[in-house]
């Protein structure tokens, strides 16, 4: 038993010192560092306008308001007592929040409210820009109108560096009468790192 | 008493004799061997450092200009030009130990995404006193030798957060089993992909060690 043990002793150690002189090898080592960081995708949007249209002044049983929630990522929008020949006009402002451009492929809309009334609604989706940071003190902005929304060449998707925006316009219109008056509206955006 | 002092004139024979044969004319040769051993070293070469792309350039066209560069061809190194000034590279060259030799380059991709490419450049030096031979290269925690050596050149994805996605390409340019006597040099280019499967706003951290090794042992792989 004895002998066993020694002998595996003494063929440990020379094991090793095989190994010590294979690994005792003079070398040098160079070492290269590299460090990736990814940039950010994101876009939001930053504030919105509803003007409503028309040459007469709306009843006064008419509202509309609107508000931007899940952190910038969706617009919704209510619209109480809308009447025959309603004009009304969704802007807001989409600004890429991000360090990296993206194109704004979609501006996804979804309207909720009585079918009779969804039959004689009408929108369309249009897609203004880039614009820069001053967007927000623009007169463009503080006069945009339904004259000015009606003769717009619109884009249905753009290119937006890291902090410029765009203007998305959602005119509607209602063509007709219908017993249901209350509409609300969704408005999303998809977007990718695309360019 | 009497034989006490036979003894001692008899010892004292003994010594005087040992004494003459100690006396014998001698002369010694020596041999003295001064082993002084070599220096196993290489490094970085300051100057020989050029990259693609990179940070502070202005944006437009041409290598002088910033705007970033894409990996049209993959799976193939190579890449076009793009419209925009998005990401940038910064490669630096570092003497980590402060024993006057570059030993580590620190590159650093700023603000990519998929598809981002770019090119790195440098010569290694051999400023030591013996031929040395380039080994191996650990990417990542892989080891890679002149017998393995068609993964880099084909590309080697790696997934540098473990989440099972692989997020970079790395070619490696091929110079295994390269000798380098003292004073010469060899140029050394990785391309660098970032990946579609990359995260957004995240760092990755890769290691890649250079590894020459006294030309005597080079083996083209492991040590055996």
């Amino acid at each position: 038993m004895i002998l066993k043990v020694l002998a595996s002793v003494v063929l440990m150690v020379l094991l090793l010192s095989m190994f010590t002189s294979a690994y005792a090898m003079w070398n040098d080592r160079l070492k290269a560092n590299i460090k990736v960081s990814t940039g950010d995708l994101d876009a939001r949007f930053k504030c919105f306008k509803i003007i409503t249209c028309g040459c007469k002044k709306p009843p006064s049983t008419y509202h509309a308001s609107g508000k931007i929630v899940n952190n910038g990522k969706k617009f919704i929008g209510e619209f109480e007592n809308v009447y025959p020949n309603w004009r009304a006009v969704v802007a807001l402002i989409v600004e890429n929040t991000g360090t990296l451009p993206e194109t704004l492929i979609k501006v996804n809309v979804k309207v909720s409210g009585d079918n009779d009334l969804l039959r004689i609604f009408e929108y369309k989706v249009c897609v203004l820009g880039p614009f820069g940071r001053k967007i927000f003190d623009s007169p463009y902005w503080t006069r945009l109108n339904h004259d000015i929304v009606n003769n717009v060449i619109c884009k249905r998707r753009l290119v937006l560096d890291p902090r410029e925006k765009a203007l998305v316009i959602i005119p509607m219109e209602i063509h007709g009468f219908s017993n249901s008056t209350d509409l609300k509206m969704e408005v999303t955006f998809d977007f990718a790192a695309s360019w | 008493m009497r034989k006490t002092i036979a003894i001692i004139p008899i010892f004292l024979l003994l010594l005087a004799s040992a004494g003459i044969a100690y006396a014998m004319w001698s002369e010694t040769l020596k041999i003295n061997v001064t082993a002084k051993t070599g220096e196993l070293d290489w490094e970085f070469v300051e100057g020989t450092l050029t990259y693609m792309d990179a940070c502070g350039l202005q944006p437009g066209y041409g290598n002088y200009g910033g705007n970033d560069w894409n990996a049209s061809s993959l799976p193939q190194p190579g890449s076009t030009q793009l419209d925009k000034d998005v990401g940038c590279t910064e490669a630096e060259l570092i003497d980590s130990d402060g024993d006057g030799d570059y030993d580590t380059l620190n590159i650093t991709l700023h603000n990519v995404y998929p598809w981002y490419y770019t090119h790195i450049a440098f010569k290694v030096h051999n400023n030591g006193d013996i031929p040395i031979k380039i080994w191996r290269v650990i990417i990542d925690g892989q080891e890679f030798y002149e017998l393995n050596e068609q993964v880099l050149q084909q590309g080697l994805e790696i997934d540098a957060d473990d989440d099972g996605l692989n997020d970079t390409l790395i070619w490696w340019g091929d110079n295994f089993g390269v000798q380098l006597h003292p004073c010469q040099s060899a140029d050394i280019s990785l391309d660098i992909t970032v990946l579609q499967t990359a995260n957004e706003s995240t760092t990755y951290h890769i290691t890649i060690s250079l590894e020459a090794i006294q030309w005597n042992e080079y083996n083209k792989g492991p040590i055996p």
